[in-house]
């Protein structure tokens, strides 16, 4: 038995594109237990319902994260809609979930090229972001934006697609599937990768369920759980083939993710084809009083959403509690037992998101 | 950035043609990070300004900050900033790292990044596009020659 | 479409029972939500999910210590450490207690202070 010794791990490290803390406990080379700190990202918005009126807050939520940035957005409009009892046009209700459906395919391609950056396969990360711009494109010729861009507010959307972008867009969508169909290629058969991540960090089914985990975690888990099968939005209207694996270790969870960006882009064809015409908005008067929560899917996991009005301009209270934030749980217990070298894999396998987490 | 010597202008000529980046994420939202990173891929490509991204502060010339300052993060800025040699840059990216955007009014926030470091240059945007940080880039390393 | 959704209101003493017959029905626990009230007390949220339904426990705090549910669900810790940091709330029998170190926060218990500030600017 070696010595047990404490390596602080971030918040500033190389891998990850976000400060997280993590105070490694070890015994030689093994991670014995994993402590947490988090607050380097903690701004406190959920406070700033005080501060802001309920329309305007619209835009506080989509920036509780830039990745799923139109989710947040989203999952706020529909808590409020709920407690305002407003019918959101159908056809607004189809572009959210075209818009929300693109943000999984640019979240999980961003995913996967964080992956192979964190197991040293740096073609593979510049080839992934490479189709990610795809992506970024149409967000950006869809609704002005790139990465935020406040398609979403209460009541509908602010851009409608017309049947000619809609073309443009599907076309671009062609496109991204057909690199997909490459880079997925590689992510599955490289032997460098499988042998990284088959066997890394396997949390069983019983485990995940005891620890809460969410999202592709818990699907990777054998755990058949995705709030899209509850029918928000126009989901009621597709049939989502949810995406599950059996192993339960990082190769699983890739493959997941993989099989969820192609389920997306069949999404996103099926909304363009039965999505019906009308307007994309309705108005919206009075203040919200009363409570809701709203939950949705997004590419990390399922979120919810709580807000509480007293009839004023402003809030009471807004709760978010987001996918990342229920993973932790399962991340502590991956990382038990693991290879110091493998620990900025375990992290990234859950797709953290912690600006998400801390909110 | 006091390089007067002979050796220091030699420096500065130098890094302007291959400046390294450091980037931290202070309480960014993740926007402006990504969009950070999307720089160094394929499309935009800094490298064909010979940048170059790093993770270590003391490889680094240039540090990009995103998002505000809290005062669990100051810190933490300070100390990458300190651990950087001279001559060195530091940049803030999005409306964040302004002025601390959006979430000035929120109590965890001190500001933005000048709240920490001294910052020569100011990108804005929320979340700022790839082109204007390029640009914020390239002009910073104009101060160099 | 709406999510299923109901809440309850039940007394603090019987938080552990009514968790314990949540657990045994095989709910898992979605969220602690902890907000105050304009009396200045706290009001807790505990949500379970099961087959997308949502069901809600909710009382009434005046700041006395709440059990935790941790030995329930594990995962719980999460929440109990977030209300004890953000709301100062006092949280005890804890399976996994940071002691105040969660969230770090230049202010101690945010949330408890400046209530209505927002009321003040909508009049």
């Amino acid at each position: 038995m070696g010595k047990r010794t404490v390596m602080p791990f971030g918040p500033q490290h190389p891998v990850l594109p976000e400060p997280i803390h993590l105070d490694l406990v070890l015994e030689d080379e093994i991670v014995k237990e994993a402590v947490p700190s988090i607050g380097f990202v903690h701004r406190g918005l959920e406070k700033l319902v005080e501060k802001k009126d309920f329309m305007e807050y619209v835009y506080v939520a989509e920036r509780i994260c830039g990745i799923c940035s139109f989710m947040h957005g989203m999952g706020y409009c529909m808590a409020v809609e709920q407690v305002m009892g407003i019918e959101v046009p159908k056809r607004a209700v189809f572009l959210r979930t075209v818009w929300a459906e693109l943000s999984r395919v640019h979240s999980h391609l961003l995913w996967m090229g964080l992956m192979a950056d964190a197991i040293g396969f740096e073609s593979l990360f510049m080839h992934s972001w490479r189709l990610r711009e795809y992506v970024l494109d149409m967000f950006d010729m869809t609704t002005g934006g790139r990465v935020i861009f406040s398609a979403c507010k209460i009541g509908g959307v602010r851009r409608d697609i017309d049947a000619e972008k809609m073309k443009r867009f599907l076309d671009a969508l062609g496109k991204v599937e057909d690199g997909l169909h490459e880079i997925a290629g590689t992510f599955a058969a490289d032997h460098s990768i499988s042998h990284r991540l088959t066997g890394l960090g396997v949390l069983t089914k019983a485990e995940a369920e005891d620890l809460g985990a969410l999202g592709p975690v818990a699907r990777a888990s054998g755990i058949g759980f995705d709030a899209r099968t509850h029918g928000y939005a126009a989901y009621g209207d597709l049939k989502v083939n949810v995406q599950t694996e059996q192993s339960g270790d990082c190769m699983a969870r890739a493959s997941v993710r993989i099989r969820e960006l192609y389920e997306a882009i069949r999404l996103i064809r099926l909304c363009a084809e039965i999505m019906p015409d009308g307007p994309t908005e309705t108005k919206v008067t009075g203040n919200p009083n009363g409570e809701s929560f709203a939950r949705l899917e997004q590419p990390r996991g399922e979120v919810l959403y709580y807000v509480k009005g007293g009839g004023g301009k402003f809030l009471e209270r807004m709760r978010c509690r987001t996918p990342t934030f229920a993973n932790l749980p399962a991340l502590l217990e991956m990382l038990k037992g693991a290879e110091l070298a493998d620990v900025p894999v375990l992290i990234l396998t859950i797709d953290p998101c912690i600006s998400c987490t801390e909110r | 950035m006091a390089a007067t010597t002979y050796k220091g202008l030699l420096m500065k000529k130098y890094i302007s043609k291959s400046p390294w980046i450091l980037h931290y994420d202070g309480s960014s939202c993740n926007g402006c990070d990504i969009e950070v990173l999307a720089c160094l891929t394929p499309l935009f490509d800094v490298e064909r300004f010979g940048a170059v991204n790093t993770g270590n502060p003391k490889h680094a010339d240039v540090l990009l900050v995103t998002g505000g300052i809290n005062a669990q993060n100051l810190p933490v800025v300070r100390q990458l900033y300190e651990q950087m040699p001279n001559p060195k840059l530091v940049i803030a990216i999005g409306a964040c790292a302004c002025t601390g955007g959006i979430f000035k009014d929120c109590y965890n926030i001190l500001g933005g990044a000048e709240e920490a470091v001294p910052v020569d240059y100011f990108v804005p945007g929320c979340a700022a596009r790839p082109e204007a940080i390029i640009d914020g880039v390239v002009k910073a390393l104009g101060a160099f020659k | 479409m709406k999510v299923t959704q109901e809440f309850t209101d039940i007394q603090q003493m019987d938080l552990l029972n009514k968790t314990l017959d949540m657990k045994n029905a095989g709910y898992r626990l979605a969220q602690i939500c902890a907000s105050r009230d304009t009396a200045g007390c706290f009001v807790l949220l505990y949500t379970f999910e099961k087959d997308g339904c949502l069901v809600s426990l909710r009382f009434i705090n005046g700041g006395e210590p709440i059990e935790s549910i941790g030995w329930l669900y594990g995962y719980a810790f999460l929440y109990e450490n977030e209300m004890k940091d953000l709301f100062g709330m006092k949280v005890i029998n804890m399976n996994m207690d940071f002691g105040g170190r969660f969230y770090q926060t230049a202010q101690p218990a945010p949330f408890t202070c400046g209530k209505n500030e927002g009321a003040e600017m909508d009049g």
